[in-house]
């Protein structure tokens, strides 16, 4: 039978690698594509995608809920998009230590799908530019990434009501930047995807 | 932007969970064998203040980071205080709008083809984590230059300051480039006004939500900064109109300009639904506090501080009321959300000028 997320948790906290690796499996994809919507590049997605679990890591002596470890994840991930520069260079050693990404198959089909992706997000992040930082977080993990105002709350650390009216914001200035802009939460079974173990 | 976009979700490249997840355990494996392998102390709660104490300063300089360690949940994050507002009556306040709204009804458009305007934005930013919370007290600084066909561009600064607002270190560069004025194209009226506000809420919205949409529509566009004056005496009409909106007395704002302060409620939160997730666990002696608020609500209120001379509008600050949820180990006292502070305005030659 699967572990949940709270045994996985509670064995990582008593320091066992095991457990955590399991959980690093569990919430990669997730994680990077955070990254990717925050950064627009596929690439530093990956690397941030190690930084969030090595912080993670740092910080097991974290008590959590049962099912909050994702939106914890979020949040940490949220952290270190913001501070990326910095990130980078406290886990510069660490990164140097990643061996070379070995060659895949079909990779130039892959390539030019990433390559895609990322031309079409530069776009989509100037206009997310445009908005407040704190809207943009909320808006990408509530709109995107599919939490609740709840998970949201606890991944940014701010009150729920605070969840709420910077979503509000951001989606009532989003829709004034560009009329053709109008997600709704609750449709993007891709996002939910991405959730599911 | 497509309306349903929604960016596609990818697998890391073949193998490369597998790949990862090696070298995430061997750098974890490594920590234990010696200083080279470690990775970065154990995160401290940061709060980013000027005046720090002098034991506290050796402190930081032997951590050799701009950090301090609260070492407690009680301990008092450095968040910017509220300005002291009052709570007057409706009609005082529905004067003062109305005598606000007169007045830039008068005022100029001011000389030159470019409208400028420099603002500067603070939002509560806090993690809570092992019984500590860390704010982060870091703001936005924007200036914005909008051409007369609309066209604008932005560039953006982060800085660190004070809970008074003094800048700490230098600005770090975010970003710049062309930006959209979301007053671009808003009615001057306070009836075209209204329904441009309301034009995406569904028809079926409660009415106190309609208002709480409303109030938080007018306060947002005041502290954009570059609502023309006839803009801006349509947002105090509309504002005038809302209930419970009251006068909140003379107040200085965050750029320590004196000016008049009107409230208006924009919204609950359910603080307690908050605490129950933060502290779910039996070690939290907050726990019995927080089940027993489970549901109480908090109020948001969100402050316009204008110039009465003028009319001009100064600052726009939103607190929660009258606490910040308790899952978020912060002082029982109002708290800001967020505060936009109009630090400079007024009409430009082209775009990267300054008014003199």
């Amino acid at each position: 039978m699967e572990q949940s997320d709270a045994e996985l948790w509670s064995r990582s906290r008593s320091g066992d690698p095991d457990a955590f690796g399991l959980l690093f499996e569990r919430h990669a994809a997730a994680i990077y594509n955070f990254c990717f919507r925050r950064i627009g590049d596929w690439a530093v997605a990956e690397d941030l995608l190690s930084i969030v679990f090595l912080e993670a890591w740092r910080r097991r002596d974290k008590e959590l809920p049962g099912d909050k470890v994702l939106p914890w994840l979020f949040g940490i991930a949220t952290n270190v998009v913001r501070n990326r520069r910095r990130s980078e260079r406290r886990y510069g050693g660490a990164l140097r230590r990643m061996p070379k990404p070995q060659p895949e198959r079909n990779f130039a089909e892959r390539c030019d799908e990433r390559v895609d992706d990322e031309q079409q997000m530069r776009g989509v992040l100037a206009l997310l530019a445009q908005l407040r930082r704190h809207e943009q977080d909320v808006f990408v993990l509530c709109g995107w990434m599919g939490l609740s105002y709840e998970d949201a709350a606890l991944a940014l650390g701010v009150p729920l009501g605070t969840v709420r009216s910077r979503l509000s914001r951001a989606r009532r200035r989003l829709r004034e930047l560009d009329p053709a802009f109008g997600h709704e939460e609750g449709t993007t079974a891709t996002a939910q995807e991405a959730l599911e173990p | 932007m497509k309306s349903d976009y929604v960016p596609q979700l990818r697998d890391l490249p073949a193998g490369r969970v597998a790949e990862r997840k090696r070298h995430l355990l061997a750098t974890i494996t490594l920590e234990k064998q010696g200083p080279r392998f470690a990775l970065p102390a154990v995160a401290l709660p940061r709060i980013r203040v000027a005046a720090l104490t002098a034991p506290v300063l050796v402190l930081v300089g032997a951590i050799g980071v701009l950090s301090l360690d609260t070492g407690a949940a009680s301990g008092t994050p450095a968040l910017p205080e509220a300005l002291p507002f009052s709570h007057g009556s409706n009609q005082q306040a529905v004067t003062l709008l109305d005598n606000a709204s007169a007045l830039r009804r008068q005022a100029s458009d001011g000389t030159g083809p470019v409208t400028y305007a420099k603002t500067q934005n603070y939002a509560l930013q806090v993690n809570v984590g092992g019984g500590t919370s860390t704010s982060y007290f870091e703001t936005t600084v924007r200036q914005v230059w909008v051409a007369a066909d609309g066209s604008a561009v932005a560039k953006t600064w982060l800085q660190d300051t004070t809970p008074a607002g003094a800048a700490v270190g230098p600005a770090t560069d975010e970003s710049s480039g062309q930006w959209q004025d979301t007053n671009k194209g808003l009615p001057a009226t306070p009836a075209a006004l209204k329904a441009a506000l309301l034009a995406t809420t569904p028809a079926n919205t409660p009415a106190s939500e309609q208002q709480t949409i409303l109030a938080q529509g007018v306060m947002s566009q005041l502290g954009e900064g570059t609502a023309t004056p006839r803009q801006a005496a349509a947002l105090y009409q509309l504002l005038a109109t809302l209930p419970g909106v009251f006068d909140a007395g003379t107040v200085t704002d965050n750029a320590g300009v004196a000016g008049q302060a009107i409230g208006v409620p924009t919204g609950t939160f359910d603080s307690g639904q908050t605490c129950v997730a933060v502290h779910s666990t039996p070690s939290q002696p907050q726990m019995d506090t927080i089940l027993a608020s489970r549901h109480a609500l908090g109020q948001g209120i969100t402050y316009l501080v204008l110039d009465p001379t003028t009319g001009q509008p100064l600052e726009v600050e939103s607190i929660d009321t009258p606490n910040a949820p308790c899952g978020l180990d912060l002082p029982r006292v109002p708290t800001i959300e967020d505060y936009n502070v109009l630090l400079q305005e007024g009409q430009v030659a082209q775009t990267g000028a300054l008014p003199s």
